[in-house]
């Protein structure tokens, strides 16, 4: 099967400073695919790497086949790949449904002279949009505030929210920034079942978490980063397993102290 | 010809270094504050008009001059404290700091149109008028002399306390980053105060200094400088001291120049015309280095 | 007062409820996507000369005078847009400042526009149903535009503008559609304008008529559309009932402006507000 995402060395420099070096990494299609590691250790640079907001220094980004460097982030968008937040980023003085509507903003086609006719198409297409996004509200639970502001929202519920924007945008490759933090027990079970039910649909997961329990329990397979440069790949199984992972996690060694 | 062009770049100096100084101002709210206060034209004519107002109760210059340079300053003290202090509380939009600074500018002006009225006015002095100095085939009014050593000092003055004092490496600290700068310990509000204090006495030394050097003021003065202030700071780069002044001693000989060999007609239109050119090509500045903070 | 002696005294007030009102809805637009631009009274003079010279210079009918001026106003912003529209912020605020001075000296000196006395004479042709027709128009376009895709993406863009394009909007062409669409109908307005008050003078589309239109829709609150109408009229209308204030008539608009930014920093039409209001009923 072809891989979906593809990292071939990629490096990223801030002011001299490496903070991703020489990393490669594949999604295959389907798959859920964790991205962990140690605070600062780079996880959330490589996801703003992969959807344009930063430029690698070196290395090849390639999604489906063709690569995505240079790639203005609107376009990265529209060929598929959506991401959520560490720090959310919702459109904090809109409505849930509007939140979620933003997100289907390139899948409404009708054109320029149907909204001001307000003709069948753009009545119909509205009309389908927001009752698919009513029903991604209620996949994440979140159906009942669905005229409510998203800023009024528990931090739960925002990363709910996000990741059912991200989903409205009908993506191949979702990459979810810490989707369960701040969530409860029952909450990040949820989210579990949620992120399990896209395999279904043969999305794609990349997800950086901390919480260990949720993303050996939901991964197919892993990447370790460490000060920006990949110390292990695997399966959960043998990422466990890995005395450099553990090292790198207990701080037993330091190999990058001073 | 030769004599001609040399008065002329006397001119030009003089007028420039006004704008320099006017321009030195705005751009440190800028750097510092990091908000565009677009009071500080409605500052300058009000330094012209406090001058106006104590030389007319027959006040010597020595003292008038200084406390009406102090009154502007404290106007620009209560225009942070009242305005910006309460947008930065509420951690509001950029825009809100622009809008809020054009209303306290409509406000300076018309109230210095009721009370001042509409005309133009000059300042009764007359110690300085005709005498002049004769350099070769320069002539150098005395008022002209005073002026660009009144700049031209002040500039140096700000210059040394931004860089050798310890006031100066606090608000550069600020510049950087406000939040670390807090980190450190530097009483950030305190010194945003303290800054538009400073900005606005610049202003209000600019405001005498044009009211001087044309002998005539008027309530509407504040506009068009605010706008060679805008066009000074953007040539020099926002938020870059050098630059502004630079800039604003670049616009002082662009206009000058254009007015001598040009048409004195298209002379504002020469200084917008590059800064829109100037923002289009190099929106950090035509002197500055890149210095973009939350603009 | 009848009817007739109330309508010779008051037309140009009405009118000019309507023409400001269309101005407040045309700097909204580009507020609405978290754009300050300042240009939007110069666009209203370039509306305002070319149709005035249309009708004057050329006779040209008043219909295609106004279409020429709002074509004119169109075509100007989208030659600015493409390259200003790059910058943002503060920036952006100063460039289109810049521009506004630009149009301004540039109606002072040449000589088809009359040079700093203005054009005079211009036939009173507008209509009190050509200005509330053309608002409607206005208020109709945007209500379509905001119950749209491209409405939410406007919102969008003024919250979060890297979030947005991370939805996939190019937020590039939706900007400069809103800039250039609020320039069309500041020209048409320039045109309505300009064929009521008989002369047009540089002065009339300048910093001051800038601010003004600006204190329109941050008055009136920009997040519906009755906002910009109602901040529009009461600026329209205030001086009139200032009146008495004589020269510190404009500080009751500095005034306000600070008064707005400070406490209602979403206006007087903020329809959460109003929403709340019911819910405690």
């Amino acid at each position: 099967m072809p891989e979906l995402l593809h990292l071939s060395a990629v490096s990223l420099e801030f002011g001299g400073v490496r903070a991703l070096d020489e990393v490669s990494l594949s999604v295959q299609p389907g798959q859920i695919y964790g991205l962990i590691g140690p605070n600062g250790a780079g996880k959330t640079s490589l996801f703003n790497l992969i959807t344009g907001l930063y430029k690698p220094g070196q290395g090849q980004i390639r999604f489906k086949g063709d690569s995505l460097l240079g790639m203005p982030p609107q376009h990265i968008a529209q060929r598929g790949i959506a991401r959520t937040f560490q720090n959310i980023r919702l459109f904090a003085e809109m409505t849930l449904i509007d939140n979620v509507m933003v997100g289907m903003h390139t899948h409404l086609a009708y054109r320029f002279w149907d909204l001001l006719l307000r003709s069948r198409p753009f009545r119909r297409a509205e009309q389908q949009a927001r009752e698919q996004a009513q029903t991604l509200l209620e996949r994440v639970g979140l159906a009942p505030y669905a005229y409510a502001l998203a800023g009024t929202l528990s931090y739960g519920n925002q990363r709910k929210l996000e990741i059912a924007r991200a989903l409205a945008m009908q993506p191949q490759l979702l990459l979810f920034d810490e989707p369960v933090a701040g969530m409860n027990p029952t909450e990040k079970n949820d989210i579990q079942g949620l992120i399990r039910s896209l395999r279904v649909q043969h999305l794609s997961v990349l997800l950086i978490e901390h919480d260990m329990r949720f993303v050996m329990g939901l991964c197919d397979a892993l990447t370790v980063l460490d000060f920006g440069r990949v110390i292990a790949q695997g399966s959960p199984q043998e990422i466990q397993e890995n005395p450099a992972v553990i090292a790198a996690y207990l701080g037993e060694e330091a190999p990058h102290a001073g | 010809m030769l004599s001609m062009l040399a008065q002329q770049l006397v001119n030009a100096l003089s007028l420039g270094s006004i704008y320099a100084l006017f321009a030195l101002g705005f751009t440190l709210v800028f750097g510092i504050l990091g908000v565009i206060n677009l009071s500080h034209g409605g500052l300058f004519m009000l330094g012209a008009y406090a001058a106006l107002f104590f030389l007319e109760r027959h006040w010597p210059a020595w003292l008038a001059l200084p406390v009406a340079v102090l009154v502007t300053g404290i106007i620009g003290l209560l225009i942070d404290l009242l305005v910006l202090k309460q947008l930065r509380r509420q951690r509001a939009p950029h825009l809100m700091p622009m809008i809020a600074t054009i209303g306290a500018t409509i406000l300076m002006t018309s109230l210095a149109q009721g009370l001042f009225g509409a005309e133009s006015r000059h300042f009764p002095l007359s110690f300085f008028d005709n005498a002049s100095l004769t350099l070769g085939a320069v002539t150098l009014p005395y008022a002209q002399v005073a002026i660009m050593v009144i700049a031209f000092g002040t500039m140096i003055t700000m210059g040394w306390l931004l860089k050798k004092t310890r006031l100066g490496i606090a608000l550069r600290a600020i510049a950087e980053s406000p939040r670390a700068a807090a980190l450190l310990g530097i009483p950030v509000e305190r010194l945003f105060h303290l800054t538009s204090f400073l900005a606005a006495t610049l202003g209000g030394i600019a405001g005498i200094l044009i009211g001087l050097s044309f002998n005539a003021i008027s309530p509407f003065m504040g506009q068009p400088m605010l706008h060679k202030g805008i066009a000074a700071i953007i040539l020099g780069g926002l938020g870059d001291i050098r630059g502004a002044v630079l800039g604003g001693l670049f616009l002082g000989f662009a206009e000058v120049l254009a007015v001598t060999y040009l048409s004195s007609e298209y002379r504002d239109a020469f200084s917008f015309g590059l800064l829109f050119l100037v923002l289009l090509w190099r929106p950090q500045g035509l002197f500055g280095a890149t210095h973009l903070r939350s603009a | 007062m009848s009817w007739a002696d109330w309508w010779a005294t008051y037309s140009t007030l009405v009118l000019s409820v309507g023409v400001y009102g269309m101005m407040a809805l045309s700097i909204s637009l580009t507020l609405s996507c978290g754009l300050l631009t300042l240009a939007n009274a110069a666009f209203m003079g370039i509306g305002a000369y070319v149709s005035a010279i249309a009708t004057t210079a050329f006779d040209l009918p008043f219909f295609e005078a106004l279409l020429l001026g709002t074509l004119g106003s169109t075509f100007v912003a989208l030659l600015i847009g493409l390259p200003v529209l790059r910058l943002s912020g503060v920036y952006l605020a100063m460039a289109t400042l810049g521009f506004g001075e630009v149009v301004r000296i540039i109606l002072l000196n040449l000589d088809i526009t009359g040079g700093p006395l203005g054009l005079n004479g211009i036939p009173s042709l507008t209509q009190w149903w050509h200005v509330l027709s053309a608002l409607l128009g206005t208020v109709f376009l945007l209500r379509c535009l905001r119950a749209s895709r491209i409405g939410r993406a406007f919102e969008a863009i003024r919250e979060d503008e890297t979030a947005a394009r991370l939805m996939g909007i190019n937020t590039h062409p939706l900007k400069l559609l809103a800039f250039v669409l609020g320039a069309a109908i500041a020209g048409l307005a320039g045109g309505l304008n300009a064929h009521y008050t008989f002369t047009l003078s540089p002065g009339n589309f300048g910093f001051e008529n800038a601010v003004d239109i600006l204190t329109m829709a941050v008055l009136g609150g920009i997040r519906g559309l009755p906002g910009p109408l109602l901040g529009g009229a009461i600026v329209t209308l205030l001086p009139e009932v200032l009146r008495d204030l004589q020269d510190y008539r404009m500080a009751a608009n500095g005034l306000i402006l600070i008064l707005v930014v400070l406490f209602l920093p979403q206006g007087l039409w903020d329809p959460q507000r109003i929403r709340g209001w019911f819910k405690r009923a």
